[in-house]
């Protein structure tokens, strides 16, 4: 008896470990480029044998190599072949008469039981560039370094690869490259532009060129074929994929999909099982025969961009786009029972990390990332009861958001704790607008604002001080009048450069427009108070603040002769209102739109919440738990006061390196130099290093402790945008009717009350109708 | 007998799915709707909705606004076309030329005839250059409540092809040899018009009226071309209101004042039934 349930509870707990992933096998095999403004990418994917081989670039490049049987993966550093290559470091190749020469990867192949590259060797002189051949080299790893060793093969003939400007010479760029046998296939363009399949024999050299209509992508096919997908543009769009043969020029059709109704991506095709793969709507799909209809959807695959797409046997296929590579088991039977799908209505930094947290936890639930979706169809969705998707995610703004929300079709999250921490410690207004009725019915996931703001720097070197901060608009309007003065013989003007006295007049009257939408409720806009504002923006002396006309400045865009007066700028209609992943070095404004009256800041704020119909509420509110902790470091940050911590660019120690060992060589090159003139140079370039490595550490800040401060100071002043005015006038069929007034306003045919009279009509009307 | 009937069944039996499945479900299917508030409760609401719309400005101003169109429109309409089907059904040399070029409106798309009203109604337009040819001044027609004329004017122009086409067809339906023999009986010609012409196509004369009718409360691709969803308060239809509920994702709403203006147009039509009862009645 005791063995038989030993027996059972053996068999339950294999049962349970299958169980652990959403499709068992699956596997991310590289994510990379997760942090905001990461440079790191997944640049190319190769299968050798039952090995993959992941080229990754960033401030430094490296190969990963993931072996399918033991599961383990390897990395190597490219960084000194780089180098090299670009003709840095003792290894370099060495020119004559102070040539330079450099090489560089053109694309990567598998080839016999490696992995190959064509390298281009360039000839660079002062004045000139040329190339001096193409070769074909073996990838070699060993001790943690990955090196191009020369084989014993014909140079390629580049002559059809190579593009001349005057004197300069360059290489044509490769998208996509295979070699089968001794055929390597490769797609470039010819001097029309037009897309074409070149073809090398890699035993001579030899290459020729196949035009082969609407060509938009080569990928392993069979042992002896090619994949090649076209797109065919027109009224009915297609994406035709074939399988081709380069010997005999022969093109066998395997399906022709409808890009209305279907957009395949990461297309590879099983030679076994006659099996073609591709990735759709966040699911990857499975086709055998020719009739996109009999289509199967075998498993989810979050990806995002065009990628990689290949057959690795077993059952498994590798997805992967420019961050992330993806091992996936293609059998249904295999899939999770609990699948957890989420629609996006608008774009969101933080739900391809939320998908790899949430999964790396909850393996028994898969997670489907769909295409966004159509906001209109949304409430119809809600009224018949609809569990299809879990959690929805959609700016505020969005008249079906608050269609949603007023009537109440969302799950309420105060049962989870960690939702409830986080939705208190918010500040008051952005806190209050993801309740309901005292529930918290959505988390934010997105923010983004700007707005009228001034340079920190500039605003002290004019000798201001925070008290002299204008606190209404007319208080601004009163300070511009100064500014001529202020500004005269400094090294610094009143607005950016580019900023025009049209951008600004309606970037101003937008912002005093949104204010007055979120203050005043009910009231109408035609006002003596906002006529009277407008009427200042109009009077202001744009000529004296040193301002152009967008036609001036299209002039001197297009005349090299006219100079423009590039001088640092102290205000900008582009300040970020909320906390945004970038220091610009600039504060918003707060202006009220009267003295007396509060200061509000608008910006836009997108959220997830969970539907109420959903099957798996408890696993779609985990998903936003772990939502809330991957959006982007400034609208985590924006939204309570708890984030104080100054956060670096991801590259930062990376780059630092990196200008160090420039700053190195360039001491080196200043000690070898021979001559005055070399010597000066080198000083110059030594000179420019130190700087920036000085100002670096300053300087280079996603959130910087200033952007932080700032921020807090006004943070009670910021209030998500649930109507948008400007959304609101360009809405509809009469859409055309607000440009021409609004047009007219900014060019002087119509007034300020005439403006503001139709927004009054058209928004009382909407108020009256009632929502 | 009753054989017969169980075999009528089973013919029946498609036609009925159709009309129970497209009209009858989705009709009962809408009433209820706009008894409950539509949230994620669902609430049973009783009357409120109706209350809310029929209190709401916007409804009142629509539900005026159409009621007005309509009565100018309607009656104007029916009018016109009565007159020019007599003077067609008159006219023997090229009256078939005359009585088709008569329906090209109707077939003419909205929109590029409205492009056409609108280079004539244009502050600088034709229109408002015979004005001040008259001696008149100019006319500001695509804006507030002068936007009527060119709306109902275009409307008249639009529908009146289509009601000649019926009453041309129940004049041309009136056999000649009655007032042959009215004539020989002496019978007047406003005798002869009572008795026979009348009588006849008072049926016909009914069906263009009420059509008359349900164009002059459809008269909203005209407004909405011209004005968009929010057009100059005068211009502002019933059909406005709905289709811009609609945009709000309100269906309670839409749904309400849909079957709030049924009712009316019901009653308006139940009255007409009756009037032209007594009428036929009356002249038979």
């Amino acid at each position: 008896m005791k063995r038989i349930i030993s027996i059972c509870l053996i068999l339950a707990m294999i049962c349970l470990s299958g169980a652990a992933m959403a499709s068992v096998g699956d596997k991310t095999l590289a994510r990379v480029g997760d942090a905001v403004y990461s440079s790191q990418s997944l640049d190319k994917v190769y299968l050798v044998g039952r090995k993959v081989y992941m080229l990754i670039y960033g401030s430094s490049s490296w190969m990963e190599v993931y072996d399918l049987d033991t599961q383990q993966t390897e990395t190597y550093s490219l960084q000194a072949m780089q180098d090299r290559m670009n003709g840095i470091g003792q290894d370099a190749l060495s020119g004559e008469n102070g040539e330079i020469m450099t090489e560089s990867v053109a694309c990567w192949f598998e080839y016999e039981d490696g992995l190959c590259a064509v390298v281009v060797r360039m000839k660079n002189r002062e004045d000139s560039s040329s190339i001096e051949g193409a070769y074909v080299r073996k990838l070699t790893l060993q001790d943690g370094e990955g090196d191009l060793t020369e084989m014993e093969m014909a140079p390629l003939d580049w002559s059809q690869m190579t593009e001349n400007y005057g004197s300069w010479e360059g290489s044509r760029y490769v998208n996509g490259c295979v070699a089968l046998g001794q055929k390597l296939h490769l797609i470039c363009y010819d001097d029309s532009g037009n897309e074409v399949l070149m073809l090398y024999d890699l035993a001579k050299g030899e290459a020729e060129e196949r035009y082969i209509p609407d060509l938009s992508g080569i990928a392993y096919g069979t042992s002896d074929r090619i994949l090649v997908t076209q797109t065919r543009w027109g009224e009915k769009s297609f994406l035709i994929v074939s399988l081709y043969d380069s010997a005999t020029e022969d093109m066998e059709e395997l399906v022709r999909f409808d890009m209305d109704e279907v957009s395949p991506r990461n297309v590879t095709y099983d030679e076994k099982t006659g099996t073609l793969y591709y990735l759709h709507a966040g699911e990857i799909f499975a086709l055998t025969g020719n009739d996109p209809e009999n289509a199967v959807a075998v498993n989810d695959c979050p990806l995002s961009g065009n990628g990689f797409g290949r057959v690795v046997g077993d059952g498994f296929v590798l997805m992967g786009d420019y961050r992330t590579l993806l091992l996936r088991n293609t059998d249904p039977a295999m899939r999770s029972q609990t699948k957890l799908h989420v629609r996006p209505y608008t774009w969101s930094q933080g739900l391809d990390g939320a998908y790899y947290a949430f999964t790396s936890v909850h393996g028994d639930v898969e997670v489907v990332l769909e295409d966004y979706g159509d906001e209109n169809a949304l409430l119809q969705a809600m009224m018949n009861r609809d569990d299809q998707v879990d959690v929805y995610v959609m700016n505020m703004s969005a008249s079906a958001y608050n269609a949603i929300y007023d009537r109440g079709f969302m799950a309420d999250l105060s049962g989870s704790a960690l939702l409830k921490s986080r939705t208190e410690a918010m500040y008051p207004a952005i806190r209050d607008s993801l309740k309901k009725n005292e529930k918290i019915v959505a988390v934010p996931v997105y923010s983004n604002g700007n707005g009228l703001g001034y340079s920190t720097k500039v605003w002290k070197a004019l000798g201001f001080t925070d008290a002299d901060l204008p606190a209404t608009w007319d208080q601004f309007f009163d300070l511009l009048e100064t500014l001529p003065e202020k500004t005269e013989g400094t090294a610094y003007r009143a607005f950016e450069t580019y900023t025009t006295k049209e951008t600004f007049r309606g970037d101003v009257m937008q912002e005093m427009l949104a204010q007055y939408t979120l203050c005043a409720q009910d009231q109408p806009y035609n006002t003596p108070e906002l006529r009277r504002l407008l009427d200042r923006l109009d009077k202001v002396d744009y000529e004296a603040l040193g301002m152009m006309t967008d036609e001036e400045t299209m002039q001197m865009q297009d005349d090299y002769s006219l100079n423009m007066d590039y001088k640092e700028g102290l205000f900008t209609t582009y300040a970020p209102v909320n906390l945004q992943n970038y220091s610009s070095g600039s504060q918003a404004l707060r202006l009220a739109l009267q003295e007396g009256e509060e200061a509000v800041l608008p910006f836009e704020l997108s959220v997830a919440w969970v539907n109420p119909y959903s099957k798996y509420q408890e696993e779609a509110v985990a998903f936003l738990e772990s939502l809330v902790d991957s959006v982007d470091p400034g609208t985590r940050y924006t939204m309570s006061a708890e984030g104080n911590e100054p956060i670096r660019y991801p590259d930062h120690e990376e780059t630092k390196k990196n200008i160090e060992k420039w700053l190195n060589e360039a001491r080196k090159n200043l000690e070898n130099a021979e001559d005055e003139e070399t010597t000066s140079q080198w000083e110059r370039v030594l000179h420019e290093y130190e700087t920036e490595l000085q100002t670096y550490d300053e300087t280079h800040w996603m959130l910087s402790p200033a952007d932080i401060e700032g921020y807090h100071a006004r943070a009670e002043n910021v209030r998500p945008i649930r109507w948008n005015l400007m959304q609101q006038m360009y809405s509809g069929d009469e859409s055309e009717n607000f440009y021409m007034i609004y047009e007219g306003y900014m060019n002087g045919q119509k007034t300020a009350e005439e403006l503001l009279s139709y927004i009054d009509r058209k928004v009382q009307m909407m108020r009256l109708e009632g929502n | 007998m009753y054989t017969k009937k169980r075999l009528v069944l089973p013919f029946l039996l498609p036609g009925m799915a159709g009309i129970l499945l497209f009209y009858v479900i989705p009709f009962f299917g809408g009433i209820w709707y706009s008894l409950t508030d539509g949230s994620f409760e669902n609430a049973f609401v009783g009357f409120q909705n109706y209350q809310n719309v029929w209190q709401n400005p916007m409804f009142q101003l629509g539900l005026k606004n159409t009621m007005e169109l309509s009565v100018i429109c309607a009656p104007g309409l029916f009018l016109i076309a009565f007159a020019l089907s007599v003077l067609l059904n008159r006219i023997r040399p090229a009256g078939t030329f005359f009585r088709s070029s008569v329906l090209l409106p109707y077939l003419m798309p909205s929109s590029a005839v409205l492009i056409i009203w609108l280079l004539w109604f244009d502050f600088g337009g034709p229109v408002n250059r015979i004005i001040t040819a008259l001696g008149g001044s100019r006319v500001l027609w695509l804006q507030g409540v002068e936007l009527r004329l060119p709306v109902i004017l275009l409307f008249l122009w639009k529908n009146l092809g289509f009601c000649v086409v019926i009453f041309l067809a129940a004049l041309q339906a009136i056999p000649e040899s009655l007032y042959e023999y009215a004539t020989l009986e002496g019978a007047s010609f406003s005798r002869q018009a009572f008795s026979i012409t009348l009588p006849l196509i008072v049926p016909s004369a009914f069906l263009v009226f009420i059509l008359c009718w349900v164009n002059a409360f459809r008269i909203f691709k005209e407004v909405y071309f011209i004005g968009g969803a929010y057009p100059d308060e005068p211009l502002y239809t019933l059909q406005n209101y709905m289709n811009n509920m609609y945009g709000k994702l309100n269906y309670q709403n839409v749904t309400t004042a849909a079957y709030s203006f049924a009712i009316i147009v019901f009653a308006l039509f139940g009255v007409l039934f009756f009037l032209q009862n007594r009428a036929q009645k009356g002249l038979t």
